[in-house]
């Protein structure tokens, strides 16, 4: 079978990936399942069990796609109790439970001490072994207690993160939920609660509920206030549009920004560029900004992906680079737009693309400036992907095909000459991001490039300007999806180490931790993660499939340098990687304590409805 | 119900369509995250209460100090709905009594903070790549001039070190080519410009600026606007109309009966009604079955001042109930203008 994975691969991650590494996996299934209508049993009446016991199926169901699409089923059943929740419409929500449900009333658990965090957030852990075991009505009574020190809750979300169920008739199953709750309390501080169980659910009268609710944990987070205040508003960059999918806005992975002085007046400004447009918002100095890039020359209907503000011309000011979708077809001709170079005249911006030789074809994502050849002026990396959804990515994580990444060398004047190939970075593995920095601490500038379906890159600079890729022996290949990447000193012992933004998902994990643990069962595999390390991640082979998945969903990655040279990866108990389907992360130090801290921005695609596809 | 193969074209329309057409999420409403570090390279996930937290579909994110007051802002670009987020850093703000959220005594000293800009001599002028140290107390924090970094973002070419409570540090920059120069000794609070091969940092001006609070969110009036005659509901939901104007201040407050901060404030709006030409006219949020609940409540806690129920109107015109954060109070004056937002209890 040939197997093509793009766009619609990663949007049901769960499925093709098996496909794509060959395992005997049973995907195309005609499936009939008899939903009987389960007997309704019991009433508020009914005497409460003295412990919360929740039976895995003694006979499991197996096939792996119908698992994820009942789990799918539950978890879009439980999209609606948050909303019902969240209104605190306790009525509406018996709808939710069985008659003989019985579970943990989350209010009753014993809070213990608070713990302080950084930046004077406390968090506060309840036992579970103390929650007292209440019937439907009591219960949901004790999540309304639980939910009334909340000035207002911002968001309830249930996410189901591991699922069994049995055969038979009457679908039963054994779910492992986790509950998060955000808002703010009274005061005004933000409030949040995490919590994990197991629920028992049963399918009766064609709806899921909950027969059981088992706690196993609940946490507290509060502050006085908020780190950081949404003023868009009140600073006038208020810009909303439709839904995704809706009205043409179909641009998930564009949407860049950058941030210089482009009039001199000592305040930060910023370029916004977009599918249908680009922004232009000047820092006025009093809170506002001025929108202002017709102006300036940069109303592009076109507008851009990435962007990069920089020197080009070193005449002291910055100039601005826009990337954009642009490709060759097989005539030759060019399709769609070229990237831009826009010269900065001090009070507007000027297009000089053609004249500066910036004008090839490229499908443009991030873009990296430094001073590659050591020249004395700017040079340009281009990261180049491909047109998702018209061209699939011949692998998952050893891809080829995408276009290949560009590096423009400034040639001292303002003109660039493009030499991805002849310099060797000109990588085809979908690059999505670009970072650089001297990692070897030669003098000259390395460059760390994040692929999408393939390994990531090193490329370190001889001092010439020549690159050799050299992610393996330096230990940082990190399989799996990379989306961002920067460089940031986290442990601050002076020298720079490497985080990695990469994709995971909810579903994904969920499958992965399925599969793995029938491999383990089955001895084919390994079931645990990579330990990563100096060595690097090796390359898939078949007895690591396992792991390679794993760590396909693994989430973000930290990779410390180390006083030798190379990197190591920063185990995960050190935290700072459980984000899901990251973009862009940034290294800021946000409570001004002297260790950096990150900033992940975070998501695929919401739409109009909750629930997943 | 019959499947198809996951590679195949069918496959592949069916749930396109889903996303595109019918509105389906994949890993959707996923919140960014803000990972904060406990100065032992250990981070702690912060994001629930960090205010930036937006379940929005993020791509790009930017750093900068977009107010030149020493704090590290952020900038975010997202896919859909709310597209463009401007977060404000509170570390360096001064208690305020009026933020949403933002307000809250800290009693401590603020932490320092060093902000550096760099300019290439021997290379080029960005000094894209340099890399700065700064030095204090036994710790060496190192952060690189990077244009273009994250996905398709650049933060300004600005870099911030915080200090914590340490009074100064010591500055040194690799310049691009390697060449290693020191800057000597900057205080809390310096903003200093480093030009290749000059070894003395040469300050620059701050630009830095007061801003207001932005308005409560889910209140869709702000300080100013004119409240007359509002459609409300009784206990049955039957709609009539009421004047909030009146011969003297007229106290809206916004509660419902689960709320405890609601609950902690009747006794105070209690007192306050009919004080000084006062009147105290409360809206409960709560959903149509606990309306009547609702008000036994008030009864039981022997309230004497007007309650009223939200209907549709108000919703339209006033609150956003599900953002409006509870209670909320609306201080009116006789002609029914608003002239004060008390956000949380009153009589705190």
């Amino acid at each position: 079978m040939e197997v093509r994975p793009g766009l619609i691969e990663r949007i049901v991650l769960n499925r093709p990936m098996p496909v794509t590494l060959g395992l005997a996996l049973a995907l195309a299934l005609a499936l009939g399942l008899a939903f009987g209508l389960a007997a309704c049993g019991g009433d508020d009446a009914a005497p409460l069990p003295l412990v919360i016991e929740i039976d895995a199926p003694a006979e499991p169901l197996t096939q792996m796609d119908l698992v994820e699409d009942l789990s799918e089923d539950v978890a879009n059943r439980l999209v609606e109790l948050a909303a019902v929740v969240r209104r605190h419409a306790w009525e509406e929500a018996r709808g939710w439970l069985t008659d003989d449900f019985a579970g943990h009333a989350l209010a009753s658990a014993v809070e213990g001490a608070s713990e302080p965090m950084p930046t004077g957030a406390r968090r506060i852990s309840a036992d579970p072994g103390s929650a007292a075991i209440a019937g439907p009505a009591d219960w949901l009574a004790s999540f309304g207690e639980l939910l009334s020190i909340y000035g207002v809750v911002d968001d309830v979300s249930f996410k189901v993160k591991g699922a069994e169920f049995a055969r038979g008739v009457t679908p039963t199953g054994k779910v492992k939920l986790k509950v998060s709750i955000f808002g703010r309390g009274s005061d005004r501080g933000p409030l949040s609660h995490v919590i994990w169980g197991h629920v028992g659910v049963t399918r009766a009268g064609g709806a899921w509920r909950l027969s059981r609710f088992g706690l196993d944990s609940l946490v507290r987070t509060e502050r006085d206030r908020v780190l950081l205040a949404d003023v868009t508003g009140l600073a006038g960059l208020e810009h909303v549009t439709g839904i995704f999918g809706k009205g043409g806005e179909a641009d998930f992975d564009w949407n860049g920004a950058a941030s210089h002085d482009v009039d001199g007046d000592g305040l930060w400004d910023l370029f916004v560029p977009s599918s249908k447009r680009s922004f232009l918002y000047r820092n006025r100095g009093d809170g506002g900004f001025d929108e202002v890039s017709a102006a300036w020359g940069l109303g592009d209907e076109h507008g851009g992906t990435g962007c990069v503000f920089f020197d080009a011309d070193a005449d002291g000011d910055p100039d601005l680079v826009v990337g954009h979708v642009g490709w060759v077809l097989p005539d030759g001709s060019f399709g769609g737009q070229p990237m831009r170079l826009y010269r900065n005249d001090g009070d507007r911006f000027t297009d000089v693309t053609e004249a500066s030789g910036l004008s090839g074809r490229h499908v443009a994502f991030s873009l990296a400036a430094a001073d590659f050849d050591g020249n004395g002026a700017t040079d340009l990396y281009v990261c180049s992907y491909n047109r998702e959804g018209r061209i699939s990515p011949e692998s998952w994580f050893d891809a080829g095909n995408g276009t290949p990444n560009a590096l423009y060398l400034n040639q001292g004047d303002g003109t660039f000459v493009e030499a991805g190939a002849e310099r060797g970075v000109a990588d085809a593995r979908w690059g999505y991001a670009a970072a650089a920095a001297d990692i070897d601490e030669d003098g000259d500038l390395d460059l760390y490039l994040a692929n999408d379906y393939g390994d990531n890159a090193l490329f370190v600079n001889d001092g010439q300007g020549f690159f050799t890729d050299r992610a393996a022996e330096l230990g940082v290949l990190d399989t799996g999806n990379g989306m961002g990447t920067a460089f940031g000193d986290v442990d601050t012992d002076g020298r720079l180490d490497l985080y990695v933004a990469n994709m995971s998902s909810t579903a994904g994990n969920r499958i992965l931790d399925r599969l793995l643990r029938e491999r383990a069962a089955d001895g084919g595999g390994d079931a645990e993660p990579p330990a990563g390390g100096s060595g690097g991640d090796d390359a898939p082979g078949p007895v690591q499939i396992g792991s390679t998945l794993k760590k396909l969903a693994a989430g973000n990655s930290i990779f410390r340098s180390l006083p030798g040279g190379g990197f190591e990866r920063v185990p995960s108990e050190m935290g700072g990687i459980g984000a899901a389907w990251a973009w862009s992360s940034v290294f800021l130090d946000i409570d001004l304590d002297g260790a950096q801290d990150v900033f992940v921005a975070n998501g695929f695609i919401s739409g109009e409805s909750v629930a997943d596809t | 119900m019959a499947r198809q193969q996951a590679g195949s074209a069918a496959y592949q329309d069916e749930h396109f369509g889903k996303i595109f057409e019918d509105g389906f999420s994949f890993s959707g409403f996923e919140r960014d995250k803000l990972f904060v570090n406990d100065g032992t390279g250990r981070f702690v996930d912060l994001s629930d209460v960090c205010g930036a937290d937006d379940p929005n579909d993020g791509r790009a994110a930017v750093v900068f100090d977009v107010d030149d007051d020493g704090d590290q802002d952020l900038f975010v670009h997202n896919v859909a709905r709310a597209r463009h987020r401007l977060y404000r850093n509170e570390t360096l703000r001064p208690v305020s009594g009026s933020g949403d959220g933002a307000t809250g005594a800290t009693g401590e000293s603020s932490p320092g903070f060093v902000k550096v800009r760099l300019r290439g001599t021997a290379g080029a002028p960005d000094a894209a790549g340099a890399v700065v140290r700064l030095a204090s107390d036994g710790r060496v924090a190192a952060q690189v001039l990077a244009l273009g970094s994250g996905f398709i973002s650049q933060s300004a070419p600005e870099l911030v070190f915080g200090l914590g409570a340490r009074p100064a540090g010591e500055l040194s920059v690799t310049w691009p080519g390697g060449v290693v120069e020191s800057f000597g000794r900057v205080q809390a609070g310096a903003r200093v410009l480093l030009v290749e091969g000059r070894g003395a940092p040469a300050p620059f001006p701050s630009r830095t600026f007061a801003l207001r609070d932005p308005p409560p969110a889910g209140l869709k009036l702000d300080l100013g606007d004119v409240l007359g005659r509002v459609p409300v509901a009784d206990v049955t939901g039957t709609e009539s109309e009421f004047d909030l104007t009146s011969d003297g201040e007229t106290w809206l407050t916004f509660w419902a009966s689960w709320c405890v901060g609601c609950r902690a404030e009747m006794d105070e709006l209690d007192q306050l009604d009919g004080e000084a030409g006062r009147r105290v006219v409360a809206v409960c949020v709560d959903v149509p079955e606990d309306r009547e609940k609702a008000a036994a409540m008030l009864e039981d806690r022997g309230v004497g001042y007007t309650n009223v129920f939200l209907g549709p109107a108000l919703i339209e015109t006033v609150v956003d109930v599900d953002r409006l954060a509870l209670p909320t109070t609306l201080v009116l004056g006789a002609d029914g203008t608003v002239q004060r937002i008390v956000r949380g209890p009153v009589g705190r």
